[in-house]
């Protein structure tokens, strides 16, 4: 389908992935796939805005720091470039179990933005276009590639959709609004439409952000410092001590200069699973930085937590006052959300100040975090504070923020509604049921968050190449990761408002945990060749050491007792023993511990659970033929048909969770799957 | 909808025959056999196929029937899966019982038609017979939708919802203090969340007891007359059946087979059991009525203990008095028409009832102190409503006992996921019930009650 009538330059090369979009989504896509050997293209409406954070300068947090494990356990770039980037690293929750600690760091967005884009620029079999696409190129049921604004066709066997916010997206400021997706930049409108002709449902959602202020007009004294823990936790485990060897991928932005680069040793971009060594890079100006070799691992392994490469910043805690709620109270009714010039929904858990005090009017004063942006920008964001009240609203509104009193704001709050694809349209790996080889990633299958879009676009970039390797479709599950909750969230569910992943919607949460991600997933990304075999390696090691210690601590006793059984007692910890048997348990590295700690301590739960995920693998195996016809089961309440017809479950462990389909319905599936596999084919229901 | 579950029902008609048959199937059906059956030879696992055995079922020590035992192994069986059926008394509640203690030890209550649809799936049965199943299937569905739509309105639905409010609630806190570290959320005290956790077991333990009640309504309490021979035993049972149904006669020892029957009291049914008088004896025949007797008392849910008013107590009162206190117990002082001549301050702190079968005099004091201790104070009207059944019973009890893990952990200073992953298994049990989706249920709930927002 031609989306313009004019004449079309096509492109000569012609790509196995194409992806639409290079925010989080997009980049975690274009680099899986190229690093499966996909020849990809990535293209974005403007190349300096590649893996931008829109919102807050954080990666990270529960269940978002798990699924930046994930991706980093599997071979994604986020965790590398969150390591290299970040300005404050923070182990949450670190008061309660290791099953929902979570790493989460404070960023410098441009560093990261710009870190992300070098990664890009350098990674073989990936090309990076500034293109805006304003069609899809589809013949019958497949797609073909797309068509840009400037009457371009790229072709190509995939492509992967991963638009964000910027679909017929529109800002609201109080009264005022504007065409855009971002601050300052423009929405996307072709697309939409290209979309809804091929038959796909878009819907609306709307989402916010806080002004950002000028670092010098806050009064810092007044409020509460925030430090990053010390020693800092990685978000990747190739900087973990248990690897016992490190990879630097250092992004450093340079506030005298115009240059921005990014350092790396030579083996250090293998380490970072680049297959290939990035193109056009002088290795003598490659600088290295490693730690010291281990000379004797024991003693090495303890002290030798990683180090972040940037200079850390400290946050800052405030709240709101009194004042703050009389101003919103007044000026409610110039707020978009309460005016009715917003109709879309906005994410719960990230409500509006606004929202927040009419919700919750018995709440005085609100917490408010203010997070630096970089080391290079003045620039303050003010989290907690997401607002579309008018310009002059938002700056009483500033002011009446505990030192915030004379604050100026850089950039205005605004929210933003755009068009999403509900995702039931998809399938599991992402591909959508209505076209062959188109997938949808990110922002646009209606969640929110940078972790949670770049999960996906690692799900439909490694998809994409499987296609193109001509393999099947991987889908990942509950029990293996939160990106398999994440997904089968999305496809099972769908999402009316917009989705962010917590720990609560994992049912084996004490199996998904931060610290074991590799254990999970990272054969996985090493089958894929996304783990180069030196990372594979040390991940074997750490394994072997797990092992070897599971072994002393099941062996070697204290007063008659085996360790073990110490360590079952709830009174009892890792580090109790440590102390009283350093001859066997010296030099455990620290991120070993709560694996250790964990799968002892708690194994009746964990047991518990494994048993729980035994029983679900043997329905995830029982697959749904590809064309069955649900509408024909006529033992079926119609509801439940029009259910299973929509949302095509690939198997009867994905029908169980579709909302309102009860045990009884999958016994008629079961019986009703048997009957035809036992019928000759063709011949017609007897139901 | 799960093969890998052994799955257990009640495969005879209720209430029908002289027989009935607790059907068992699936990878631990002989385990399950195993912890309730006490054979004469051995273990039912240790069975080989087709084989049908003597023994008794058995809850901890408590024997509750003497059953035949049939072992079908796998593949050779109706589902192609392992098999035992266990062939008990007639009526309901042999059947019922040892279908709850086969729940209690792992099996699952089997759905309508899951038999044969086990059958059909594992390729047992042809294309005929598993569309008569899938009909079976399809009128369960409609029923049981029709069924969960009346229990909406109902009394038991709304007692059910009000425990997954409370706990789901519970939940949310303990979710949103895990999942939202930065926001500035109290989390409840341990102290509190373990009041609230006794508040829920507390009300969980009502709905288990409504469970009985809903049984007492259906079914009757198994009562037990006890006494010494010619205390007046069988006319007592005739007095309360109104009509003669027992053979009395002067001759001690007259009552030679327990004798099961139901009354009316007060409109609700008692299964009143007459027994072999209670004493040493040499006949052969008596011996085993009296033994009988004992292990009636044993599985007796009421006790009403009769002693002979115009006589002093003997040994043998005494003895008999002490293995019934253990039951809930009535005393009836008969033939106080003949004059009180026992001393009653041995009974002063029982429940004590004088009367005279032979005048009548007392007898509807007595039905009354027996309506009273069945529904303890409750009106009739408030269990019209109330028909918990099994499969809700098993959940109740599934959700209990998670809850009690979560004090547990609780009480060994557990960090908080743990207590959150028993109380989600308790709420997820409750939701097999309710219908509810408890992520999503508890996501609203943190969404109402908290503000989150960084």
């Amino acid at each position: 389908m031609a989306g313009s009538s004019s004449p079309m330059f096509t492109h000569p090369k012609t790509y196995d992935v194409i992806v639409v979009g290079a925010g989080h989504a997009g980049v975690e896509a274009a680099l899986a796939a190229s690093r499966m050997g996909a020849c990809t293209l990535l293209t974005t409406m403007d190349l300096d805005t590649i893996g931008k954070m829109s919102c807050n300068p954080a990666i990270g947090g529960l269940a978002k720091g798990h699924i930046v494990r994930e991706i980093d356990a599997l071979g994604g770039q986020m965790g590398l470039t969150t390591d290299a980037t970040g300005i404050q690293f923070r182990m949450l929750n670190r008061k309660k179990g290791p099953a929902v600690w979570a790493p989460r760091a404070q960023c410098d967005k441009k560093a990261y933005q710009y870190a992300m884009k070098a990664v890009c620029e350098r990674q073989s079999s990936l090309d990076v276009r500034q293109a805006q696409a304003s069609a899809l190129i589809v013949e019958g049921d497949q797609i073909k590639g797309i068509e840009t604004s400037m009457g371009v066709q790229f072709l190509g066997t995939c492509v992967i959709i991963t638009t964000g916010t910027f679909l017929k997206a529109l800002m609201h400021v109080g009264e005022s609004q504007q065409r855009g997706g971002r601050g300052g930049e423009p929405a996307a409108y072709g697309l939409s439409d290209s979309l809804n002709r091929l038959g796909f449902e878009l819907e609306r959602l709307k989402t916010g952000t806080p002004p950002r202020l000028n670092r010098h007009s806050i009064n810092w004294k007044e409020l509460t410092v925030q430090e990053g823990d010390q020693p800092t936790p990685p978000f990747s485990y190739v900087h973990e001590a248990s690897y016992a060897d490190h990879v630097v991928l250092e992004a450093k932005f340079e506030a005298d200069g115009v240059v921005f680069h990014v350092e790396q040793n030579d083996r250090g971009w293998r380490m970072a699973d680049c297959r290939i060594p990035p193109k056009g890079l002088q290795t003598s100006k490659m600088k290295s930085k490693r730690l010291p070799k281990i000379r004797n691992p024991k003693s090495e392994i303890r002290n030798s937590p990683w180090s972040p490469p940037l200079r850390q910043l400290p946050c800052h805690l405030t709240s709101t006052t009194l004042r703050t709620e009389e101003i919103i109270r007044a000026n409610l009714h110039r707020s978009p959300m309460y005016s009715g010039q917003i109709q879309s929904t906005g994410p719960r858990y990230c409500p509006s100040i606004e929202d927040k005090y009419v919700k919750f009017p018995d709440k005085e004063t609100h917490q408010i975090f203010l997070e630096p942006e970089g080391l290079n920008t003045d620039e303050i964001y003010v989290n907690g504070c997401s607002t579309s009240l008018p310009y002059d609203v938002q700056i009483d509104l500033v002011h009446s923020i505990k030192g915030l009193e004379n604050a100026e704001i850089m950039r205005a709050g605004y929210a933003v509604e755009y068009d999403y694809a509900p995702p039931t349209q998809l399938l599991p790996w992402l591909e959508t049921k209505r076209v062959k080889n188109l997938f949808f990633a990110g922002q646009l299958n209606g969640t929110t968050g940078y972790e949670e879009a770049a999960a996906q676009g690692f799900v439909a970039g490694i998809n994409a190449a499987l296609r193109i390797q001509g393999k099947k479709p991987y889908t990942f599950s509950r029990a293996d990761s939160y990106i398999g909750v994440l997904v089968d969230d999305l496809v099972t569910k769908g999402t009316q408002e917009p989705y962010r992943m917590f720990t609560s919607r994992a049912e084996y949460r004490l199996l998904l945990r931060q610290d074991n991600a590799d254990e999970r997933l990272t054969a996985l990304g090493f089958e894929w060749g996304l783990i180069s075999k030196e990372r594979h390696g040390l991940f074997q090691d750490k394994l072997k050491r797990i092992a070897s210690l599971r072994e002393t601590l099941k062996t070697k006793r204290l007063k008659g007792v085996t360790l073990q059984q110490w360590l079952r007692r709830p009174e009892v910890n890792l580090d109790d023993l440590i102390m009283r048997a350093p001859e066997w348990l010296a030099d455990i590295p620290d991120d070993l511990k709560a694996s250790i700690e964990m799968d002892i301590k708690y194994e009746g739960y964990i047991a518990r659970d494994m048993a729980h995920v035994e029983r679900l693998k043997k329905t995830e195996n029982q697959p749904i033929p590809e064309h069955m016809n649900f509408q024909e089961i006529r033992a079926l309440r119609r509801e439940t048909r029009e259910k299973l017809h929509k949302i095509r479950p690939q198997t009867i462990g994905q029908a169980t969770r579709i909302s309102g389909v009860t045990p009884a319905d999958i016994g008629v599936l079961l019986v009703w799957m048997k009957k035809l596999s036992m019928k000759p084919q063709g011949s017609d229901s007897v139901m | 909808m799960d093969m890998e579950e052994t799955i257990a029902a009640i495969a005879t008609p209720l209430g029908v025959g002289s027989l009935s048959v607790v059907r068992l199937s699936g990878k631990t059906a002989l385990k399950v056999a195993d912890a309730i059956f006490q054979g004469s030879n051995g273990q039912p696992s240790s069975y080989p196929t087709m084989t049908m055995h003597l023994g008794v079922i058995h809850d901890n020590d408590v024997m509750i029937d003497e059953v035949l035992l049939s072992v079908m192994r796998a593949p050779r069986s109706f589902t192609t899966e392992d098999v035992v059926e266990i062939s008990c008394h007639g009526g309901i509640l042999s059947a019922k019982r040892i279908l709850d203690l086969a729940l209690k030890h792992g099996a699952r209550l089997a759905q309508p038609g899951e038999f044969t649809k086990r059958a059909f799936l594992n390729g047992r049965i042809d294309l005929t017979r598993a569309e008569a199943t899938l009909d079976i299937i399809m009128a369960q569905t409609e029923g049981a939708h029709t069924a969960a739509v009346a229990q909406l309105e109902g009394h038991l639905f709304r007692r059910l919802g009000k425990v997954y409010d409370h706990l789901s609630n519970l939940l949310a806190h303990v979710e949103a203090h895990i999942d939202f570290p930065e926001e500035d959320i109290t989390p409840e005290t341990r102290e509190r969340i373990a009041e609230h956790l006794t508040d829920a077991v507390k009300f969980q333990e009502l709905l288990i007891r409504t469970a009985r009640d809903g049984r007492v309504l259906r079914e009757g309490v198994k009562t037990i007359i006890i006494g010494k021979p010619n205390v007046g035993k069988s006319s007592l049972l005739n007095a309360l059946l109104g009509h003669d149904r027992a053979i009395v006669s002067a001759t001690p020892g007259t009552t030679r087979d327990t004798i099961e029957e139901v009354a009316t009291i007060e409109g609700l049914p008692l299964r009143l059991m007459d027994t072999a008088g209670l004493r040493e004896s040499s006949e052969e025949v008596e011996k085993e009525g009296m033994s009988r007797t004992r292990k009636h008392l044993q599985s007796a849910e009421l006790v009403l203990f009769m002693l002979d008013a115009s006589h002093r107590m003997d040994d043998m009162d005494r003895e008999l008095l002490a293995l019934s206190k253990e039951k809930p117990l009535i005393i009836v002082l008969n033939k106080i028409d003949l004059g009180q001549v026992i001393d009653s301050n041995y009974v002063r702190d029982q429940t004590t009832c004088s009367l005279s079968v032979k005048t009548g005099q007392g007898i509807d004091d007595l039905k009354k102190l027996i309506s009273v201790h069945l529904w303890q104070g409750k009106t009739r009207e408030s269990f019209r409503e109330i028909f918990i059944n099994t499969r809700h019973q098993e959940a109740l009890q599934r959700s209990r006992k998670a809850l009690e893990k979560a004090k547990v952990a609780l009480d060994e200073k557990r960090s908080f996921e743990y207590i959150a992953a028993d109380l989600r298994e308790a709420l997820e049990a409750l939701g097999e019930v309710t219908g509810r989706s408890v992520t999503d249920d508890v996501l609203d709930k943190i969404f109402s009650q908290f503000c989150i927002g960084k």
